[in-house]
């Protein structure tokens, strides 16, 4: 019986994630199709013929080879800074009072209501009065600027919910405050580290208006969502060149999603004693 | 840097000749949607990174943009043969000329994208003579009716790419105008008198007809979610028997869906005949020379190049655009579809007058000219989508808009500095039928 | 956080640690948030099209334009449509799928997890396109709900101004539901497993477990999630660009492509990115004012406050 549920279970499971992964299947297809059959084939999801000059075309078209390790390197650095500003930050707001915490959180809250459309002018002033225009640091320096109160949120939130003894005992053993933080309370939230580190990798690699305008006259500098978007045109798209790309492109996340599962269900917090 | 896609593999063999020519220049190349050229332009200027060579967005006008120190003029670089190329009237002052010098040069001969392609296949189907496609307004919705039927769901009369409000707004202008609307995209009035008459007879004529197309159920049910590239898309998969388009089709369709069998036809008139004339425009500026390049002669030779008749013929006769050079179309053209609809262009479009070229002080004002919205696009698309039922209302709250935009841009542009009037818009020795030529121009003055 | 027994010299060295790790944050905060918001707020009060050198000061003429346009507030009115749309699903959904694949000694739970994501990171613009031949009137969605008798004539999911609203709701759910269900994960695993343990042997099983540990411990992280989700919503951009443009005829027209209409794209003049960014600073502070508006109502009736 109890067999049954199970198998049950996990015939609706996969039928669920059929349906659910569809359209992604069909992009994966698609990245096969000619372009023809990429309208007249409609739903169907095994190409006619599989046909790889899309991801040459692709590969090509958007500089998969220069701007491939441009990404690695924007994307890495950005996630190290956010997670140092924002795991720090989380941690003073989750497990300690200070004078102006208040006005600090209202600031950082009600600053995401703001739509950022037309912000890009004012940081571009500001990249180029540092003087880091076409550098990458300067577009690793704008991507971690992004809005992160949310992650700030996340760490704060999980740092107030770690028992005090913990961090009581770590200071009789003569552990300082760095010390604390680094050795005993970060390690514990992985998994808050893991999805701010999925979550800003997913932005990092997909941002493109802000590194196409910090590295204007250094395309050797762009990173590869800039070269993706070269496919999409005004009045002429390679819709079959778009999925092959952006099925190379997203194998990384994947990658990292998978890697980054074990901070999910390692039973981290079997190690914080209730 | 420019948005010119459709030209892209051309381009891209353009240029690996032109650097095994040149082997000390390299070019880099970078292409970009309207939106993100837009988006792009300014702080590539401000930070003095602007391309040696960049094209001026569509709605700025050239005196606006030599103002803010943009361009500089190619006079320098270009000779007197190298403009004879050109067809007469592509450097003209007001548009592509200031002070007598020139800035930028148009890409390509100005024609109206509006014209429809219909699938011959599909007309046989519909028991439709493909030889004689449908001239008025009913008649062309009795066709997308019978195309419709004849599909029983496979495929619909017509199909658009619903989503882009600037396809909705270029058909509502341009064949308006044919139904004698006075209507011309350069300006927000009518030419004929310099009103904002956007309840006239011959628009509400054609919401009518647009209506009427919904209503029959003629068109393509995904038309609302489509943007126009993919409409063309399924157009040629022969999922619709009318689409209204540009000229630039013909090289994609007969590259990439050989089996495709269509032909051109002019937009249809109301049925008590045609009225007006397809707006021609004078040759809108496009590509210029920055102030800050660093390399103006190399620039310049890349000019040469490109605008040489060599490359100019291979997009003539791939079928991506009418050029701006002399002789070019008519030499070129190999692509029957392409030929014809050079001949109904000819037949059916006439050069508009240009208010930028009446008085360059104008211009002044289109910088600081508002757009009401909802416009002219927002409420035809409204009215296939089926959100609004009677267009006539905010046609009328349009035109009211308008007129209104205009004179406060008027005024401003009057605080200015500039010399202007509302009288600049409208052209009273105007008659439709034919090209407005520079003694025109002269007889206003 | 009270903590005893602490000095006054070693309080006022917490308080400079707490400082200087708040310092980085504070940076980042101060160059690429708050100078681009002042700046906004200076733009908006600018008759400038963004694209040209010359701009005229207007004060609070756009600002009286932006409050005046009927098109801003059914943007406005479509921004909290969309939002309240979207956050219940993204709440519930992916909660009770983090529960189930959160499950020790769940086979395949790991592959599962990895399914569910996958939406999170297809490309948008190709999104766009597969939604059009699933939600089309011959499309796989009419075509079951048809089977099944459900529908007796298949819907225009997209193209009818009544229904497509719904069906970008569905699709950004569907987008962006792996990615909360990772936020939801995260959560589960502060939840102490002793807890669980010591409640079982209370006889505590299934649906009385859930919400008598679960629930309740999930909370706080619940309402980050949350805000988080609402935020996100009303900022939604990029997946309602490339499915409807805001249309068919301003049906799905939220604040942020209203904004980017009149930022970056003219039929006729130039764009008016004063305008812009006055609605942009608009909204922000409509929302912010409805947010504290609805925390001291809260706490009235409440009585008392949280963090």
């Amino acid at each position: 019986m109890r067999q049954l549920r199970k198998s049950l279970f996990h015939l609706i499971m996969v039928a669920f994630c059929f349906v659910w992964i569809y359209p992604f299947l069909w992009m994966l297809s698609a990245a096969f199709k000619t372009d023809g059959e990429f309208f007249s084939n409609g739903l169907k999801l095994i190409p006619d013929r599989f046909k790889l000059d899309n991801f040459k075309r692709a590969w090509e078209g958007a500089n998969f080879d220069t701007y491939f390790l441009n990404s690695v390197v924007i994307s890495a650095s950005t996630i190290l800074l956010v997670l140092f500003a924002t795991a720090t930050c989380g941690y003073i707001m989750g497990r300690h009072s200070f004078r102006g915490k208040k006005i600090v959180f209202a600031l950082l809250v009600a600053s995401m209501f703001v739509p950022m459309e037309f912000a890009i002018i004012p940081i571009f002033d500001l990249i180029k009065n540092l003087g880091l225009m076409n550098n990458l640091f300067g577009v690793i320096l704008a991507e971690a600027g992004g809005n992160h109160i949310i992650f700030i949120l996340l760490f704060a939130t999980f740092f107030r919910e770690i028992p005090n003894e913990l961090e009581e005992a770590a200071v009789v053993d003569g552990s300082g405050f760095f010390r604390t933080f680094a050795q005993i309370m970060l390690p514990l939230a992985k998994p808050v580290v893991g999805s701010v580190t999925i979550m800003q990798f997913i932005w990092s690699w997909n941002s493109f208006m802000l590194p196409l305008i910090l590295t204007l006259s250094k395309p050797d500098l762009r990173p590869l969502a800039v070269g993706l978007y070269a496919l999409q045109g005004e009045n002429v798209v390679d819709w079959t060149g778009i999925a092959a790309g952006g099925a190379i492109a997203i194998l990384p996340i994947v990658v990292i999603f998978l890697l980054l599962q074990r901070f999910f269900v390692d039973g981290v917090a079997g190690a914080v004693k209730g | 840097m420019d948005w010119a896609d459709s030209e892209k593999s051309y381009r891209e063999q353009f240029i690996k000749d032109f650097e095994a020519k040149y082997p000390n220049i390299k070019i880099e190349y970078t292409l970009l949607t309207v939106d993100q050229f837009q988006n792009t332009i300014l702080t590539a200027i401000k930070s003095g990174d602007a391309p040696d060579l960049f094209p001026i967005p569509a709605t700025m006008k050239l005196s606006t943009a030599v103002k803010e120190g943009w361009y500089q003029p190619l006079d320098a670089y270009i000779d007197d043969a190298f403009k004879s190329s050109f067809v007469d009237g592509a450097f003209t002052e007001g548009t592509t000329m200031l002070d007598g010098k020139v800035y930028s040069i148009p890409a390509l001969a100005g024609v109206p994208s509006t014209l429809v392609f219909f699938n011959k296949k599909l007309f046989q189907e519909a028991g439709l003579d493909s030889n004689k496609p449908p001239k008025t307004y009913s008649e062309f919705r009795d066709a997308a009716k019978k195309i419709t039927a004849a599909g029983k769901g496979k495929y619909y009369g017509i199909i658009e790419g619903g989503k882009q409000i600037g396809r909705w707004k270029l058909a509502a202008t341009e064949w308006s105008a044919l139904a004698g609307s006075g209507f011309a995209s350069e300006s927000p009035v009518s030419l004929k008198d310099g009103q904002a008459s956007y309840d006239s007879e011959a628009v509400l004529g054609v919401f009518d007809l647009f209506k009427g197309l919904k209503q029959d159920g003629s068109y393509h049910p995904k038309t609302m979610s489509l943007s126009a590239p993919e409409a063309r898309a399924l157009f040629a998969e022969g999922q619709a028997g009318f689409i209204v388009q540009g000229e630039w089709n013909v090289g994609t369709w007969t590259k990439n869906n050989p089996n495709l069998d269509f032909g051109v036809m002019a937009p249809p008139v109301p049925d008590a005949g045609q009225k007006g004339y397809l707006p021609r425009s004078t040759y809108a500026p496009w590509i210029g020379m920055s102030a800050s390049t660093k390399h103006p002669e190399e620039a310049a030779i890349y000019l040469k190049e490109y605008f040489s008749k060599e490359y100019q013929s291979v997009l003539v006769q791939n079928g991506d655009r009418f050029s701006i050079l002399k002789d070019v179309n008519e030499s070129s053209a190999e692509i029957a579809q392409f030929k014809q609809y050079y001949e109904i262009v000819q037949q059916y479009s006439r050069l508009v007058p240009s208010v930028a070229v009446r008085n360059p002080g104008a211009s002044a004002v289109m910088a600081s000219f508002k757009d009401p919205k909802p416009g002219l696009g927002d409420i035809l698309q409204g009215v296939v989508a089926g959100s609004l039922k009677d267009p006539a209302a905010p046609l009328k709250q349009l035109s009211g808009q308008i007129d209104k935009a205009l004179d406060a841009a008027i005024d401003q542009a009057k605080a200015g500095g500039a010399k202007v009037d509302r009288s600049d818009f409208s052209f009273s020795n105007w008659s439709p039928d034919k090209d407005f030529s520079a003694e025109d121009y002269q007889a206003l003055k | 956080m009270g903590r005893t027994g602490e000095s006054k010299k070693s309080r006022r060295k917490v308080q400079a640690w707490c400082w200087l790790f708040l310092t980085p944050t504070l940076l980042l905060f101060l160059a690429f948030q708050a100078w681009p918001i002042l700046a906004g707020i200076y733009y908006a009060m600018l008759d400038w099209s963004g694209l040209t050198s010359d701009s005229t000061f207007v004060g609070t003429d756009n600002f009286v334009s932006v409050a005046n346009d009927y098109y801003f507030w059914n943007a406005f009115k479509n921004s909290f449509k969309f939002m309240l749309g979207v956050v219940p699903l993204h709440l519930i959904v992916p909660l009770i799928l983090a529960v189930i694949l959160n499950r020790p000694g769940l086979r395949g739970a790991s592959f599962y997890r990895t399914l569910i994501f996958l939406p999170v990171v297809t490309t948008t613009s190709i999104v766009g396109i597969i939604m059009v031949f699933i939600w089309g009137s011959d499309g796989a969605v009419n075509g079951a709900l048809q089977s099944i008798g459900l529908l007796d004539a298949p819907i225009d999911w997209l193209g009818d101004p009544s229904w497509s609203m719904f069906t970008v709701v569905i699709v950004s759910v569907w987008k962006n539901l792996g990615i909360n269900m990772v936020y939801w994960l995260a959560g589960l695993q502060s939840i102490p497993k002793e807890l669980y343990e010591a409640a079982e042997m209370d006889g505590a099983r299934g649906s009385k477990l859930f919400f008598r540990i679960t629930v309740p411990l999930l909370l706080p992280i619940g309402a980050v999630i949350l805000l988080l989700n609402v935020v996100n919503s009303l900022k939604a951009f990029d997946l309602i660009k490339t499915m409807t443009n805001g249309g068919p005829f301003f049906a799905t027209d939220v604040v942020s492509t209203y904004i980017y209409r009149y930022a970056f794209s003219s039929e006729m003049g130039l764009p008016q990115l004063g305008y812009a960014a006055a609605a942009g600073i608009f909204f922000a502070v409509t929302i912010c004012v409805l947010a504290v508006a609805q925390n001291v109502i809260t706490k009235r009736i409440k009585g008392r406050s949280s963090l």
